[in-house]
C-alpha cells in the first residue's frame, strides 16, 4: 500500500468498524450456511416446484374439462338421434300431405262418386302402412 | 395454495453493482492502491478482508443470479453476497464520512443507498427463500393427498 502510512482515524471507528466488518461477514457466511443445512427442505428443483404447482392449479381445471367434454359428448348423440326422428316425421308428413291431396283430388273431381271416393281412399290405406 | 412468486433476479442496479465490486477489487490488488479513507479508519487485516470480500461478493453475487443449478442455491449465493455487499458498502460509506465528513455528502449518499438496496434486496431473497421452503412441502403433501403427478 502506501509508503507513507496516512495519519490513522480515530481508534472507535476502528474498532467499529472492523466490528462491523466480522458481523457482516459472518451474517454472509451464515446465511450460506442456512441453505447448505436446508437443503433438505427445498427438495424440488426449481423448474419441478413451478410445474408440480402449475399442475395443482391446473388439476380442477381439467377434471372440469373432462366432465364438460363427456356433456358435449351426450348432447351430441342426443342431437343425433333427435335429427334422425326429425327426419323420419318429416317423411311422414310429406306422404300424409300427398295422401290428403290425393283425396281431395278425388273429392273435387267434377264426375266424383261416392264409390270412386270409397276405393281411393280403400287403394290409399295400403300406401302409408307401405311405407311405414 | 397460495401462488408461488419469486422475485426477478434480473435486477439492473443489483447486477450493475455486483459486477462493479469485483472488477474495484481486482483493479484495487492489481495496481496496489486503496482508498485513504479505508487506510485511515481501517486495520490491517480488515483492509484485506474488505478488498477481498468486494471480489468475492461480486463474483459470488452474479454466479448465485446466473446459477444454473437449483433456485434455492442461487438465491442462497445472492442472499450472502448482497449481505455482505451491504456490510462492505457501509463500512466505506462509514470510512468516508469520517475522513472527508461534510464535504463527502454526495458520495456517502451513494454509497449508503447501495447499502439500504442490498439490505432491501436481502430481505426479499429471505422471504422468497422462505416461500419457496413452504411451497415444496405443500407441494409434496398435496401430490400425497390427490396423486398429482
Amino acid at each position: 500500500m502506501n509508503s507513507s502510512p496516512p495519519p490513522a482515524a480515530p481508534h472507535w471507528v476502528q474498532v467499529a468498524l472492523s466490528v462491523l466488518g466480522i458481523l457482516g461477514g459472518g451474517t454472509g457466511l451464515a446465511a450460506i450456511a442456512a441453505v447448505v443445512v436446508q437443503r433438505g427442505k427445498f427438495k424440488a428443483d426449481a423448474a419441478d416446484t413451478l410445474t408440480e404447482a402449475a399442475l395443482t392449479l391446473v388439476q380442477p381445471l381439467q377434471t372440469r374439462i373432462t366432465q364438460l367434454e363427456g356433456e358435449a359428448l351426450s348432447a351430441r348423440s342426443e342431437l343425433g338421434t333427435l335429427r334422425e326422428q326429425v327426419n323420419q316425421l318429416q317423411f311422414v308428413v310429406r306422404v300424409l300431405t300427398r295422401t290428403l291431396d290425393r283425396w281431395r283430388a278425388a273429392i273435387r273431381a267434377p264426375d266424383a262418386t261416392l264409390r270412386k271416393v270409397r276405393a281411393t281412399v280403400a287403394e290409399s290405406d295400403r300406401i302409408p302402412e307401405m311405407d311405414r | 395454495m397460495g401462488n408461488l412468486r419469486i422475485r426477478s433476479r434480473h435486477q439492473p442496479y443489483e447486477i450493475a453493482v455486483l459486477a462493479a465490486a469485483p472488477l474495484c477489487g481486482v483493479l484495487m490488488l492489481t495496481l496496489n492502491v486503496r482508498p485513504t479513507s479505508v487506510q485511515t479508519s481501517m486495520p490491517a487485516p480488515i483492509q484485506v478482508a474488505w478488498e477481498l470480500g468486494l471480489i468475492a461478493v461480486g463474483v459470488g453475487g452474479l454466479l448465485g443470479i446466473v446459477w444454473p443449478g437449483r433456485l434455492s442455491t442461487g438465491l442462497g449465493l445472492e442472499l450472502a453476497s448482497v449481505l455482505v455487499l451491504g456490510t462492505i458498502t457501509g463500512m466505506y460509506a462509514v470510512a468516508v464520512l469520517v475522513m472527508s465528513g461534510r464535504n463527502s455528502l454526495v458520495a456517502i449518499s451513494f454509497v449508503m443507498a447501495v447499502t439500504v438496496g442490498s439490505l432491501w434486496r436481502a430481505a426479499q431473497i429471505a422471504i422468497d427463500l422462505r416461500r419457496l421452503a413452504r411451497a415444496c412441502e405443500l407441494v409434496t403433501y398435496e401430490q400425497l393427498r390427490t396423486g398429482v403427478t
